[in-house]
């Protein structure tokens, strides 16, 4: 994008209106005005700077720039997502496998089949957007896992008792955990163009692209974040299934 | 199997020195104890005194600090924690019931592998009527879903059951009923370890008595003998 004057006038124009509502709120007495302010400047600086790197990493032809991007998104996805689940034993190192594992499968194999393009300008924002989704379906899922577990841990045991091994005592507590973390997804996916048009449609719409194009680059986005979420609810509760158990199948993780 | 030289009776479990530390805290500071083949042990002592905590080391739901425990004279260690509690059932003071029907829930251990068993017999076995195969397992009464736990670990074919205060929340008649299957369970040859509060039930029970106190084994008693120096009034 040129950086010319309408432009300039533009954004001035969306900022005032954002200052004319902090003023409003203020004599509301809300109590948001501070909250929305830093949430402005928040959003100005970040996404100022997220333009100046990937104006940047496009212009390079090399790929080691965009796998960078690529892969310091992932660690923060991890990240975010271990946080919530923070008491969970070795929460960080199951979201990073499991995010990564499904992000990097569902990627190449859209790029393999010639689905997405295999350039910056596509690899970083599509690639953003599945690690993004790929991330809060992760949470979910180990949140879920972790609420079932300390909720029936006498159910766990009672089967261990039983004879049953980890695996086979928390396989009820997995499959609420990986049914609970998709039902957003899913959920979207039946209203998509009923109730809302999702963001990338939206763009590609107002960016003047064919409506038809624009549904159809939508279709492939959430057919990733779809796969790629469904693959990292299934390996996450898996491998953090084991991490809540010592070898000799004693249920070590009490909440 | 293990001979007890001094006793002559073959011993079931043999704990020396035991001491479970869990969450930095000693629950079991000293346990030694015998339990024999085919008895019923009721297990006694203050609430605290680590008795469950005892019973769950048994069957590896609780991984003990130092010591050691056999099992027909094979260290516990030295058994895969999954056969071993096929072999030791384990009841617990409130009944459990997974998902699905009450024939789900017998048919469960035949889901890991144990031979299957006809529902209908082991319903009959503990006393409910054929007819609750089929009924939603959530449904049942406390009593009912005792009985259900009962049967369920029973398709294992267990040579020990290991019971965790398993009438505490029944009434008296579910009680009786529950007393009268131990009795036949013991009387087939079954060793029960029984955690109970209930001193009449103990009386009523055990064959032999283990007294636990602040986490230390103080002594397996006989019947007669331990009531005779405690009363029924838990007077430790």
């Amino acid at each position: 994008m040129i950086w010319d004057w309408m432009v300039l006038i533009r954004v001035l124009s969306a900022v005032g209106l954002v200052t004319a509502v902090i003023v409003l709120t203020s004599r509301l007495k809300l109590g948001l005005v501070s909250e929305m302010a830093q949430a402005m400047i928040r959003a100005l600086v970040q996404l100022t700077a997220l333009a100046l790197l990937l104006s940047f990493v496009f212009q390079m032809e090399d790929f080691a720039p965009l796998l960078l991007v690529l892969a310091v998104m992932l660690a923060f996805a991890s990240l975010t997502s271990a946080r919530r689940v923070r008491d969970l034993p070795n929460a960080f190192r199951v979201s990073l496998v499991s995010i990564l594992a499904s992000s990097v499968l569902t990627i190449t194999v859209m790029v393999v089949i010639g689905t997405l393009p295999l350039r910056g300008e596509y690899l970083i924002p599509l690639g953003g957007m599945v690690i993004g989704n790929t991330m809060n379906i992760n949470s979910l899922a180990l949140d879920r896992l972790r609420g079932e577990v300390v909720n029936q841990t006498a159910r766990v045991e009672a089967a261990l008792a039983l004879g049953a091994r980890y695996d086979q005592a928390i396989a009820p507590m997995v499959r609420k955990g990986v049914r609970s973390s998709l039902i957003p997804t899913v959920d979207n996916m039946k209203t998509l163009g009923l109730v809302w048009i999702p963001g990338l449609m939206a763009g590609m719409v107002l960016a003047g692209a064919d409506p038809m194009e624009a549904a159809v680059f939508q279709i492939v986005i959430f057919s990733m974040i779809l796969a790629s979420g469904a693959i990292t609810a299934v390996l996450s509760t898996r491998l953090m299934s084991k991490e809540l158990f010592t070898e000799s199948h004693q249920l070590s993780y009490r909440g | 199997m293990t001979e007890n030289v001094w006793s002559g009776v073959t011993s079931c479990f043999e704990l020396r020195k035991v001491s479970v530390t869990l969450n930095g805290n000693q629950v079991i500071t000293r346990g030694d104890v015998e339990v024999r083949k085919g008895e019923l042990l009721a297990v006694v002592g203050p609430s605290g005194a680590g008795k469950s905590t005892l019973l769950r080391c048994l069957n590896r739901l609780t991984e003990i600090t130092t010591g050691e425990i056999s099992f027909l004279g094979v260290p516990l260690h030295d058994i895969d924690p999954i056969t071993l509690r096929r072999r030791v059932g384990m009841l617990f003071q409130l009944p459990v019931m997974f998902e699905g029907t009450v024939a789900d829930n017998i048919s469960y251990a035949t889901t890991l592998g144990a031979p299957a068993k006809d529902v209908a017999e082991m319903l009959i076995k503990v006393g409910l009527d054929p007819s609750f195969a089929n009924k939603n397992a959530s449904t049942l009464s406390v009593g009912e879903q005792q009985r259900v736990c009962l049967a369920r670990a029973l398709v294992n074919s267990p040579e020990v059951l290991l019971m965790d205060e398993p009438t505490a929340s029944l009434d008296p008649a579910n009680t009786r009923l529950v007393e009268e299957l131990m009795i036949r369970l013991k009387n087939e040859g079954i060793t029960i370890v029984l955690v109970s509060h209930n001193m009449a039930q103990a009386r009523r029970l055990g064959e032999r008595v283990l007294l636990m106190k602040t986490g230390e084994t103080m002594g397996t008693f006989p019947r007669e003998e331990f009531f005779r120096d405690y009363g029924e009034e838990g007077n430790w």
